[in-house]
């Protein structure tokens, strides 16, 4: 199945992926090798889909965050492979998993980690949380209260934990993925605002199409035992996903189109529709997005196309509506894209 | 006398008088005996004196004056306004409600009015919840106008073909291309094979020439990636590849003149 842009202006007709293999009748070549690139994560598309039927979208935006070290928050009603999907991810790469259940209950020590007193030495240790691997799924984040989830914002953002006054640095790569149910389901606490900025992406699962429910009923029904998780083969080392990350550090942008990101994201700040807009973390990240998308798609490059297309993901946590608006039945993504046409692209 | 003249027949006249007799001789209910009213006393002989003569009471002038002036007490109406406007409103409010509620009036007067309030509410009570009545009449998926702030390399501007001559004969190539890529996009916006507008993506004109000119598609994908290339991915190009780059957008060009590309 053909990946397609989950969200795009409202303009008709639609555009198309960007092609990563234009010809290049030019002999231009490319200046910067990213077939290592193209075949990892191609690798890791490919691992994910001996289970993962469909959701292209979701692994193309969860493939993105990867490589721009962003943490990603997959919302879905039940049922939709956010968790699987989470975990999938998490195997193809051959570093530590950890999983946390999140529920009213929780506390920060049962996520950071707390001290122990040991007799034998006769002072305190520090026993690390799950949190510290390198992967973290969070499952159902919305569960627990404030609390603790405002327990995430010192480890989400700069990596370490501090507890009883000493630093304790997490090793990269550190990727949080989280999945939520909509808030509107029942015993579900809203994420805080500064929580959901340390989200590079809000990925919105949608349910599969009914092609895809065959295939998902196909492989249910051939196979017993369920999903063959185990399967799933670690193809991406720490190091290697550490060396893609520095390429796409260097791609090149267009310095218009610096200003182009920053129009887009200040417009949230002064949209009448919004009474809270994305911070200059937010500029970073669809910048840092775009970057890591330019990538995926086998340029080096950034073009408006890559900022238009992660605009809705980066932004749609980020912001938030007047009351008026939402009693209108607006939501993130209408305002994400009304800000999209507002702004020229540079060119 | 008239009775006389009833014929008497024995044995009943005397039964009815008997039962007349009985039931005066039988005693009353006492709630018939009650009822009854009193035998009159006698008055007596001697009238006693009359009472004496009433005192005239009189409102005491202070205390009438400082109720008549107490504000509690005012219920005098208010004149009719002397605003010979508000007098017509009032007078206009006075005969709607006559025609609408007198006896005589149809049914359909009461409907309409009762219609006409509900409606005046229901907007009432929208605008306090800030529903503007008339966005929202007119559907929650309406658009904000876009203010443009067109830059100067508006593909439209009819310097476009001077500006390219003078970058090319100053070897900007780079800027070369990019502005033949824009004369390309005037040249397929003014063949109505592409809706210009500031927004979109060099990949939304591309899904539009792939329904209206797909002929075309291909070599408009080429220009673009060229044009993305070297505008976006900074390259610095030479006289040769931009040479290539410009056989490629004339022969483009030439195309697009001289065929008709509808689908």
């Amino acid at each position: 199945m053909e990946p397609t842009p989950d969200h795009t202006p409202d303009t008709a007709p639609q555009p198309q992926p960007a092609a990563p293999a234009a010809p290049d009748t030019l002999g231009l070549g490319q200046r910067t090798d990213l077939s290592q690139l193209a075949g990892t994560t191609d690798a890791v598309r490919r691992e994910v889909g001996r289970v993962l039927v469909g959701q292209h979208d979701l692994m193309e935006l969860l493939l993105v965050a990867l490589l721009a070290d962003g943490h990603v928050l997959l919302e879905g009603v039940p049922g939709v492979a956010k968790t699987l999907t989470a975990k999938l991810l998490a195997r193809t790469l051959a570093v530590p998993f950890s999983r946390i259940q999140f529920t009213p209950d929780l506390m920060p020590s049962d996520v950071l980690g707390t001290s122990v007193y040991v007799p034998a030495r006769g002072s305190f240790e520090f026993r690390q949380g799950p949190i510290f691997s390198n992967i973290v799924l969070i499952d159902e984040i919305n569960r627990a209260p404030a609390k603790t989830q405002s327990a995430l914002f010192e480890v989400m953002e700069e990596r370490h934990v501090t507890y009883d006054g000493v630093t304790h640095q997490l090793e990269a790569p550190f990727l949080v993925l989280a999945t939520q149910n909509p808030i509107e389901q029942e015993g579900t606490y809203r994420l805080p605002e500064a929580q959901l900025d340390r989200f590079l992406f809000k990925v919105l699962v949608p349910y599969p199409t009914q092609e895809e429910e065959v295939l998902i009923l196909q492989g249910h029904h051939s196979g017993p035992g369920g999903l063959p998780l185990e399967d799933v083969k670690p193809v991406l080392a720490a190091q290697q996903l550490a060396q893609l990350r520095a390429q796409v550090q260097k791609q090149h942008v267009e310095p218009r189109l610096f200003e182009y990101v920053a129009k887009l994201v200040g417009l949230t700040r002064t949209h009448k529709s919004l009474y809270l807009g994305a911070s200059p973390r937010a500029s970073i990240a669809l910048l840092n997005g775009a970057k890591a998308l330019a990538a995926l798609r086998g340029r080096d490059f950034v073009t408006p196309e890559d900022v238009q297309h992660l605009a809705p993901p980066v932004l749609r946590h980020r912001i938030q509506l007047t009351p008026e608006r939402e009693l209108e039945g607006l939501g993130p993504d209408d305002i994400v894209r009304q800000l999209i046409q507002q702004v020229e692209v540079p060119r | 006398m008239p009775l006389l003249r009833f014929r008497f027949s024995g044995r009943r006249t005397a039964g009815g008088l008997l039962a007349l007799l009985l039931l005066a001789a039988a005693p009353l209910p006492a709630s018939a005996q009650k009822a009854r009213p009193k035998t009159t006393q006698r008055a007596p002989a001697v009238l006693p004196p009359g009472p004496a003569p009433a005192a005239v009471r009189r409102f005491s002038a202070a205390e009438l004056q400082r109720l008549r002036a107490d504000d509690d007490l005012q219920y005098r109406q208010d004149p009719p306004p002397d605003n010979p406007v508000l007098r017509w409103f009032q007078q206009l409010l006075r005969r709607i409600f006559r025609v609408v509620f007198s006896p005589e009036s149809g049914i359909y007067w009461k409907i309409l009015f009762y219609a006409l309030a509900v409606g005046a509410l229901v907007l009432v009570v929208l605008q306090l919840l800030g529903l503007k009545p008339g966005e929202w009449l007119r559907g929650r998926g309406r658009r904000v106008p876009v203010p443009y702030a067109l830059e100067a390399d508006d593909v439209h501007e009819e310097t476009l073909p001077d500006r390219l001559r003078a970058a090319e004969e100053a070897g900007q190539w780079r800027l070369a291309t990019r502005l033949g890529y824009l004369l390309v996009l005037k040249q397929l916006t003014d063949r109505a094979l592409i809706d210009w507008q500031p927004q979109k993506t060099n990949h939304h004109y591309d899904a539009e020439l792939r329904q209206r000119g797909p002929a075309l598609a291909p070599a408009f994908g080429a220009l673009t990636w060229q044009f993305e290339y070297v505008w976006y991915g900074e390259f610095a190009l030479s006289r040769e590849q931009y040479a290539q780059v410009q056989a490629e957008r004339r022969a483009f060009l030439t195309t697009l003149t001289t065929r008709n590309h509808a689908a």
